[in-house]
């Protein structure tokens, strides 16, 4: 069915939204035709954020816990994560639509980041929603944002964090949906949200594949961290055809036990948020629950609905990282191969480094979907 | 038509079965029971606090589903509500259940009319009700025309519940072509709140329903909730 991932996805947005999106559809797929438009794309993708990024071998992390490390070097994108190749893709789009103002939400601050770095770049006028407790534990990025021309608003309902930021960024969506284009930032909500935002960071996989091509080999394992999904279903979509485990890492807060962690697609069942149909963590009565992880941008109960899909086929294998292990991978990348990864894909890197007689002697891909420097408050703070 | 969403068990079930029955002696039709979503996207910040101080009071599905079957008014009976809410349950036996208590029909707030077909195909079968906002377009509306249960809710402001009722004119002329083309009632909502919304809403369309204000009235006190119910039900 259109619009769906398997039985999952949809469009579970009030009716006022319905011509914005079908509207954005059309667009997009305009946008996909359009070969100038492409061009330009790939040209501020190159010229602009620092793409292709490049692979990296991690040999002394290698040597030490006995597999093949190779590192797909997102991070070293301008603003330092993956969510540029989004942003920029989607900004253009809001121009293509002749929208002047954008608005997005925010959890680690990265999307915040990046699409108040694209929306100055395209001259867009940008407002970001940004959970009072992820402004606190994020505050460089706040800083930033407010640098780069957006104005933050900061959301001090429910938990105060990305769920909160969503729900504030529809609530203005609904209200100026005439002027105003929502850039998601992950692969979720509406339909056709999860596949737009799945295009623009495809990317990612299609950089990933030539390179081992070139080299005459493929990964044995690709590993992802899971927030909404984004650069998960950016890598993995390079490899699915593929003879290549593919593994999402969701966030396993301190424990299984209600509210310790956001394993939405490990613990949550079907169910309905933030306009899809998909894996998600609520009560018996319905009511979404609190959700825990020391990184901002996993603290979701929600997951995008290709990921349930994938869940669901058995094609994606989805596992956890507590905090601890995430905290100690920060600690154990930077160590040994100076590289400061951020807490989100150091939970991509945790798992690993806890299952790692699993991995002996196999070659593993890791998505290393930003960089850390926004993390050092919480990381040192908790005693380096 | 006029009708009151009121929150089910807000401030408590007490006060909210009084306002039930004030509201059917002031003259209102019917009321939206509203069962409280987490994270209700389409209320403004009145109610969304509202919908958060019930849940944590345990107002749930099964909560309304008690009081709706223990209701001997009158008033025709509606359930507004969120997707997931309804999801939980189970959508064949919450449809089930709300039609064995006299339920006429559900109004979701993050369900489109694109998404009826969703919920259908899952065992709903409570007429679900359509939506008309400023927004929608000539094959929106010639899709509307076509509804032939429940009534269509137009939601009359871009926006979410508890803004000001001030529709431009090209909002005007959509509630008016609805109105004398369609085979049910038109009910305007969002943003209603004073005797003169009312009035205004009932010149463009067949009914009304009060959200915010109605809630904001009982949760200052049923006095106070009673002099406006009467006020307005007068229109
Ligand atoms: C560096 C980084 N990685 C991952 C994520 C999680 O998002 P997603 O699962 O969409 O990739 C975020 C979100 O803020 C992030 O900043």
């Amino acid at each position: 069915m259109k619009g769906f991932y398997g039985r999952y996805g949809g469009r579970f947005i009030p009716e006022t939204l319905i011509p914005a999106v079908e509207e954005l559809e059309e667009a997009f797929e305009a946008f996909k035709k359009d070969k100038e438009a492409q061009r330009e794309l790939d040209e501020l993708l190159k010229s602009y954020a620092g793409r292709p990024t490049p692979i990296t071998y991690a040999k002394r992390m290698s040597e030490a816990y006995g597999f093949e490390l190779y590192l797909k070097r997102e991070d070293l994108l301008h603003t330092g994560a993956h969510k540029i190749n989004n942003t920029l893709g989607q900004a253009m789009l809001t121009k293509f639509m002749g929208k002047r103002r954008i608005i997005a939400e925010t959890g680690a601050g990265q999307h915040g980041v990046a699409t108040a770095t694209a929306a100055a770049l395209l001259g867009l006028e940008c407002v970001i929603y940004m959970g009072a407790v992820d402004a606190q534990r994020q505050a460089p990025n706040v800083k930033r944002m407010k640098l780069l021309g957006a104005e933050v608003r900061i959301v001090e309902e429910g938990s105060r964090t990305l769920k909160d930021a969503i729900n504030a960024a529809l609530k203005d969506w609904v209200t100026n949906v005439k002027t105003t284009h929502y850039l998601i930032g992950s692969v979720v909500g509406p339909h056709p949200f999860p596949e737009i935002v799945a295009y623009f960071q495809s990317v990612i996989g299609r950089e990933a594949r030539a390179h081992f091509e070139e080299k005459g080999f493929y990964p044995d394992a690709v590993v992802a961290c899971v927030g909404g999904g984004s650069n998960a279903v950016g890598i993995f979509r390079g490899f699915v055809d593929l003879d290549v485990e593919l593994i999402g890492v969701e966030a396993g807060g301190t424990g299984d036990n209600l509210g310790e962690h956001a394993r939405t697609l490990g613990l949550g069942k079907p169910g309905i948020l933030h306009g899809a149909f998909s894996y998600l963590l609520y009560d018996e009565n319905g009511q979404v629950l609190p959700v825990h992880s020391v990184s901002a941008g996993l603290d979701y109960p929600g997951v995008g609905p290709e990921h349930a899909h994938l869940k669901d086929t058995g094609r994606v294998e989805y596992a956890y990282c507590r905090d601890e292990d995430a905290l100690f991978a920060f600690k154990e990348l930077s160590r040994l191969e100076g590289i400061i990864p951020a807490l989100e894909s150091s939970h991509a890197l945790g798992f690993l480094l806890k299952h790692r007689e699993r991995f002996e002697g196999k070659k593993v891909l890791v998505n290393l979907s930003g960089r850390g420097d926004k993390d050092l408050g919480i990381v040192l703070g908790g005693g380096l | 038509m006029k009708g009151l969403y009121l929150i089910a068990g807000y401030p408590d079930f007490e006060t909210f079965s009084r306002a039930v029955e004030i509201a059917e002696a002031a003259g209102f039709d019917f009321i939206e029971v509203g069962i409280p979503f987490s994270d209700p996207v389409a209320d403004g910040p009145f109610l969304t606090k509202a919908a958060q101080e019930a849940i944590k009071k345990g107002v749930s599905f099964e909560r309304a589903l008690d009081w709706m079957r223990s209701y001997k008014g009158s008033l025709k009976l509606y359930v507004m509500t969120y997707a997931n809410v309804l999801w939980a349950m189970g959508l064949e036996k919450a449809s089930k259940e709300l039609e064995k208590v006299g339920v006429e029909g559900v109004i979701v707030a993050d369900l489109p009319n694109s998404e009826h077909g969703f919920f259908k195909s899952n065992g709903f079968s409570l007429p679900l009700i359509s939506f008309a906002t400023p927004e929608s377009r000539r094959k929106d509306i010639k899709e509307l025309e076509k509804v032939n249960e429940g009534f269509i809710y137009f939601v009359s402001v871009r926006g979410t519940t508890g803004g000001r009722f001030n529709p431009d004119e090209e909002t005007k002329e959509k509630i008016l072509h609805l109105k004398n083309h369609c085979k049910v009632p038109v009910v305007l909502g969002f943003g209603i709140s004073t005797k003169e919304d009312a009035e205004e809403a009932l010149k463009l369309a067949h009914g009304f329903v009060i959200g915010t204000e109605a809630v904001r009235r009982l949760s200052s006190g049923i006095k106070d909730f009673e002099s406006w119910c009467f006020e307005i039900g007068k229109v």
